[in-house]
């Protein structure tokens, strides 16, 4: 046996040492000498009939958690083959749709550019005869959709009219369906909450843009008027019903301090249904978004920032916690069974590219014109070609992240240091997250043990 | 050796999974309590399963590779169930003698 090459150690409490493993995703505490026992496992020729029980519990663990491989097997060609086989999977079909291209918000950072065009019915019945003919196939097992926009609520009734027509062929078909949004949540109300559960959509994604002040200059209405109190109490409301992520967008302004940030979403926070993450504002989709480039931060500046993110709210007992699994295939731009389908019938492969008629590869009214250019380079998007990524410890999850940093676009994208953003943030911040991480769970344990003990004494 | 989180991924993350880190945390309302599955935005996998694929909550092991649904003429190319003979220039042939339809993704170019 050997030591698997995707194995990252830290120092944990009490001389323990703590492992993650990129490919497993398992993340272990070894005390002292349990982990002098791993290094003889991975580094002697060892025969594991003369170990003891409690070293056959141990061995057996290591290899479950991927630390330790066989000597024969080459790691890197398993996150090949599982990637080939999730990309190139015919089990599963996946769509991206715009039942509008309108928003009822107006955005300073907004990278889409504002058409208010909504799926017509020659292209929402299109849709539904495409769909129709993908079931026939057999291989078929996986049906997945995201709604997006503009605003998906302000197309309310075709994401009922689509989503009922999906779920019916799914029942037939005896396929599995999910679906989930993208939404300003400005019009997500109980009523729509509910009958969009019951359509199966398992989770609505909403975005903060820091606290009320910094958030309603930004997140303004399209007439003008602030959103961030009625977007926190619909995702309070609607949380009844459909879980709800809220994406927390953090720029340079929003990180000189999260206290007054913190304070305005406790109120969500820990809350059922209700999960909190941050997200890095970008600069680099289009020229629309090049308006907030001085306010963005770099990956490794995010990095950072996402450390004080999750140190700060550790602090405030606010319960977020940050991890990173495996992953089998890129984004679904590079996936020939997913596409993204706009209002007027036009495909993109990516969700930056929504409105971009340079990078469109095709539309649906007619599946036979299609711009080869814009459609082969993305699904034969290749993370194992990249000389930078080659044995790279992080490959499993990040399998070179996301594709749209390696293409060559027709769009002029601003691309401002490229070379530098390439990488997911967690490469120069992964310890001290799995860290803050590590804190969190000990004390999550500690409390579970303090509780069990009480009732046992009550 | 103690486990801080516990090791898994899911065979196919077909949609953004949910990284849950404990079933009362998970989406799926399927999952809770089900404290040795990975837990996904769509469903709960056990990665092993003796009759080659994976189970699901302790329902039933779906095959891997995927079934076919069709009981006459109209399965598509690729049909191990009902067609177990493979004739290079008519496709599929299923047991009662019917050629299945060649099938082509429409989705794709
Ligand atoms: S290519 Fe990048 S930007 Fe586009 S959808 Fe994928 S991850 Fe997102
Ligand atoms: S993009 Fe960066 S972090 Fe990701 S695999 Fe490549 S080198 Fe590693």
């Amino acid at each position: 046996m050997k030591e698997s090459m995707y194995n990252i150690w830290m120092e944990g409490d009490n001389g323990a040492k703590l492992c993650y493993n990129a490919f497993a995703s398992g993340f272990a505490e070894l005390d002292k000498e349990t982990y002098k026992f791993f290094m003889k496992c991975a580094s002697k020729k060892i025969d594991p009939n003369n170990f003891t029980d409690k070293e056959k519990e141990s061995y057996e663990q290591f290899k479950k958690g991927g630390m330790l491989v066989e000597e024969t097997l080459n790691e890197q060609d398993r996150v090949k083959l599982k990637f080939l086989q999730s990309t190139y999977s015919p089990n599963s079909l996946g769509y991206t749709l715009l039942p509008t291209m309108a928003c009822n918000f107006k955005c300073t950072y907004c990278f889409e550019e504002q058409k208010p065009v909504s799926m017509s019915r020659e292209v929402i019945d299109k849709i539904k005869e495409m769909t129709t003919e993908a079931f026939k196939s057999s291989y078929l097992e996986y049906f997945a959709i995201t709604w997006f926009g503009g605003e998906p609520l302000l197309g309310y009734d075709t994401v009922i009219e689509l989503s009922d027509f999906f779920i019916n062929l799914c029942n037939e078909r005896k396929v599995k369906y999910s679906s989930h949004m993208i939404s300003n949540c400005w019009l997500l109300d109980k009523e729509k909450a509910k009958a969009l559960s019951e359509r199966k959509v398992t989770h609505i994604q909403a975005t903060i843009d820091g606290p009320p002040d910094i958030h309603n200059q930004r997140r303004v209405l399209r007439g003008g008027g602030p959103t961030f109190d009625r977007i926190v109490q619909n995702v309070l409301e609607a949380s009844e019903f459909i879980p709800i992520a809220v994406r927390v967008n953090v720029d340079k302004e929003i990180a000189k301090d999260f206290t007054p940030l913190f304070d305005s979403i406790k109120i969500l926070a820990g809350k059922k249904n209700i999960s909190i993450y941050p997200g890095l504002l970008t600069s680099e989709a289009t020229k629309a978004c090049a308006s907030v480039e001085n306010m963005c931060l770099n990956v490794q500046e995010y990095a950072e920032v996402l450390t004080k993110f999750y140190q700060s709210a550790i602090e405030k007992n606010l319960g977020f916690s940050w991890y990173v699994r495996s992953m089998s295939s890129s984004c679904c731009a590079t996936r020939p069974t997913s596409t993204v389908i706009c209002p007027d019938g036009s495909l993109v492969r990516c969700w930056n590219q929504v409105g971009q008629e340079k990078e469109s590869y095709g539309n649906i009214m007619d599946m036979k014109a299609i711009n080869g250019e814009n459609y082969f380079k993305w699904v034969l998007f290749n993370p194992f070609d990249k000389e930078e990524c080659d044995g790279c410890v992080f490959m499993p999850c990040c399998l070179a992240n996301c594709p749209a940093k390696w293409l060559p676009m027709t769009t002029d994208f601003t691309q401002t240091d490229r070379k530098l953003e390439k990488c997911a943030s967690y490469k120069y911040n992964i310890k001290d997250l799995l860290k803050i991480t590590y804190a969190e769970k000990k004390k999550e344990a500690q409390k579970k043990q303090e509780e069990e003990k009480a009732a046992q004494k009550a | 050796m103690n486990w801080i989180i516990k090791p898994g991924s899911p065979i196919d993350d077909f949609v953004p999974y949910c990284q849950a880190d404990k079933p009362s945390q998970c989406n799926y309302k399927d999952c809770a309590g089900a404290e040795t599955y990975t837990c996904t935005g769509v469903h709960c996998e056990v990665l092993t399963c003796v009759a080659g694929g994976y189970t699901c909550n302790n329902a039933s092991c779906v095959d891997y590779w995927g079934q076919c649904f069709q009981t006459d003429a109209t399965c598509p190319t690729y049909c191990p169930t009902y067609c177990p003979t493979y004739c290079p220039t008519k496709g599929w042939i299923c047991t009662d003698g019917k050629v299945c339809n060649p099938y082509t993704n429409p989705i794709l170019p």
